[in-house]
């Protein structure tokens, strides 16, 4: 079975999502495609963070369908995992590992859960880690970190996936370096602000979703 | 009425006597409460509610009734069972001193795992969600992301408990056996200096807790390393 | 079960004699804990210092030695007193109920300064502040600010303050005050059966314990009632 190669790597159809009575999703429809990067504008309130937890099952969508890259989300632990194992993604505390460091905060995922080895986690994390400069803080902890530093780290604990997810809020500073990361990597992209984000990657491809209920 | 210094210095060595005994208790009582608070914990956090009612239940009892009584029932009732004294624990059971481990682990391992449930609780559960989202399985987040922090903040609590299992210990005396406090007990009968010895032997106490103190100030600082943005 | 009929009421007193130990030593130990507070928190470093050694040694002593103590070192000393007035007493006793209701307030009392200390501590600034501005004078802002405020904070661990105090009345049955263990040693040596006698005396404290929790977890409730949506 040929597998066309413009298929969405993000397919929602028809998602709702409630929270007892109330509605914090209503039919959203939404593709984003290899190479593309969708921002995702919103009052706060509106669901963008409801929507992007969906994806990788942070939350689980009411009714509707969900495929990432080919895997259908459903409740099963298996498929989820196959999910989680193509999205990254960066939260708006960032929730860094406060008691490992950088450089484990970036290969512990690799090792538990592709058993990739010890060593070449390191090489891997450490590459990450100069792609978004900050190679020097490798040793450190978390909380000997500047704000935006730790959104750097944050960043490249979701390099290496084919598909980014960002929820809530990224510095100027920070910015740069989604280009210098996650625009490089292909794949796709979606990011969920409350602000638009202006004049820092000159490329983008914006599509603005106001939801209201 | 006077202050008998020579009486403290002759009867201090024959109370110290006793601090094996005391020793024995708090690291035996210690580590076997440790290991009975771990079991309860994982129970009550199963989500399974034949693991987590029973635990409660335990936890409820034996932190709602003194530890005067636990000993009693145990070395004072137990041996009311035909059971109990033909079975294969009756020669720990029928020494004081096996029921007062007993007692002491039963007793703290259900404050213990009270005070390892409320570290597990105060894990940020952002962090776990970073965990959950990078693809860790339940068992994995468990093991590298709760246990460290946990472990962390249930310290100072725990310290405290340890201290309270080396206060519980004295309570061995009332079923006969010679530790500091029975030794002083059977010192003030004989000697109708209840001031003296009393006094000189909760000082011995109090420095055993400084002690404490100090050796769990050094294992939080050392645990508590990533805590300092220095 | 027949083997504990005729000691249920001997038990009931033995419960009876627990809540007089728990009431008497719950306000002695609010006493000494606000005491310790105040002293802690006072301008005074002498108040300080004594308040800082009275948490230090209770806190780092076995309760049974202190309930020991204060029997028998007091015992000491009323006999001594009295044996310059009257040569041929031998002994003075002092009742055990209010040697051991004392002593666990002491103990309990040192507890209750860190956490009464705390509490004050975490007494908001602003409403202090509100209070001076509105012109209440020094004693009115603690009676009606610091001290509501400060009740409720403490709520939580007060609660197991209290628990500690219905627990440690146990200790006292060491110096003969006639509560529940008393009675069970007594039915012990008539029927035989340790086990059963001391199972309900762990029964009644548990009982006790179950009430005080409750009491707490209203008081908790009955505090919150104008917090919840403040915020």
């Amino acid at each position: 079975m040929s597998i066309p190669e413009n298929r969405p790597l993000i397919q929602m159809q028809n998602v709702n999502k409630f929270f007892g009575d109330f509605q914090a999703l209503k039919n959203v429809n939404l593709e984003v495609r290899k190479g593309e990067r969708i921002v995702v504008c919103g009052p706060s309130g509106s669901g963008k963070s409801t929507m992007i937890r969906c994806i990788n099952r942070l939350e689980e969508h009411t009714d509707g369908h969900i495929v990432i890259d080919g895997n259908t989300l459903t409740d099963k632990v298996k498929d989820i995992n196959a999910v989680r194992r193509e999205v990254g993604m960066v939260f708006q505390n960032f929730n860094l590992f406060p008691h490992m460091t950088i450089v484990k905060n970036l290969m512990i995922a690799q090792q538990l859960v592709r058993n990739t080895s010890k060593n070449d986690a390191r090489e891997t994390a450490m590459f990450y880690l100069e792609r978004v400069k900050i190679p020097e803080q490798a040793q450190k902890y978390p909380i000997q970190l500047s704000g935006g530093q730790q959104q750097r780290v944050a960043i490249a604990r979701a390099l290496g996936r084919n598909i980014r997810l960002l929820d809530g809020y990224i510095s100027t500073d920070a910015s740069k370096y989604l280009a210098r990361g996650w625009w490089r990597q292909g794949g796709a992209n979606l990011l969920s602000l409350g602000r638009f984000l202006a004049g820092a990657e000159p490329e983008k491809l914006a599509l603005n979703y106001r939801k209201h209920d | 009425m006077s202050f008998d210094l020579q009486l403290i210095i002759e009867s201090l060595p024959v109370m110290l006597m006793g601090i094996g005994i005391t020793f024995k208790l708090l690291v035996i009582s210690g580590v076997l409460g440790l290991l009975l608070a771990i079991c309860l914990l994982l129970m009550r956090i199963s989500g399974l509610w034949y693991l987590n009612i029973p635990a409660q239940i335990y936890i409820y009892v034996f932190r709602g009734t003194p530890i005067l009584v636990q000993i009693f029932i145990v070395y004072y009732g137990l041996p009311q069972f035909e059971s109990v004294r033909e079975s294969i624990f009756w020669p720990i059971l029928r020494e004081p001193t096996g029921c007062a481990i007993l007692a002491l682990s039963l007793n703290t391992g259900a404050y213990v795992s009270e005070i390892l449930r409320g570290g597990v609780l105060g894990v940020d559960k952002g962090v776990l969600e970073a965990g959950s989202a990078l693809g860790m399985s339940a068992h994995q987040k468990f093991i590298y992301i709760t246990t460290p922090i946990a472990t962390r903040l249930a310290l100072p609590a725990y310290s405290n408990d340890v201290i309270s299992l080396l206060k519980s210990t004295a309570l061995a005396s009332t079923i006969t056996i010679a530790d500091m406090t029975g030794i002083a007990r059977t010192i003030v009968a004989d000697t109708y200096a209840p001031y003296e010895i009393f006094i000189s032997l909760a000082v011995v106490y109090m420095i055993f807790t400084f002690g404490l103190q100090k050796l769990f100030g050094i294992i939080e600082g050392y645990l508590g390393q990533y805590t300092k943005r220095e | 079960m027949d083997v504990l009929a005729g000691w249920w009421d001997d038990y009931f007193w033995g419960a009876v004699v627990v809540g007089k130990v728990f009431f008497c030593s719950l306000a002695l130990m609010i006493i000494f804990g606000l005491l310790g507070a105040m002293a802690k928190l006072s301008n005074s470093r002498l108040a300080q210092k004594i308040a800082g050694a009275y948490t230090v040694v209770f806190r780092g002593t076995p309760e049974i030695l202190v309930v020991l103590l204060l029997y028998f070192g007091s015992a000491v000393v009323l006999t001594a007193i009295a044996q310059v007035f009257n040569p041929e007493i031998k002994f003075v006793d002092v009742p055990p109920f209010w040697a051991g209701t004392i002593a666990i307030s002491i103990i309990v009392g040192s507890y209750a300064t860190e956490t009464f200390r705390g509490a004050f501590l975490g007494v908001h600034p602003g409403s202090i502040e509100a209070a001076r501005a509105l012109g209440m004078s020094d004693l009115q802002t603690f009676v009606y600010v610091r001290i509501p405020e400060m009740w409720r904070l403490a709520l939580p661990p007060f609660g197991n303050h209290m628990l500690s105090l219905v627990k440690d009345t146990a200790l006292i049955s060491i110096i003969g005050l006639n509560e529940t263990m008393f009675v069970a040693k007594q039915a012990i040596t008539v029927t035989g059966k340790p086990f059963t006698m001391y199972i309900v005396v762990g029964a009644i404290y548990l009982g006790f314990s179950t009430v005080v929790t409750l009491f707490v977890m209203g008081a908790e409730k009955f505090g919150e009632r104008t917090t919840v949506g403040a915020k």
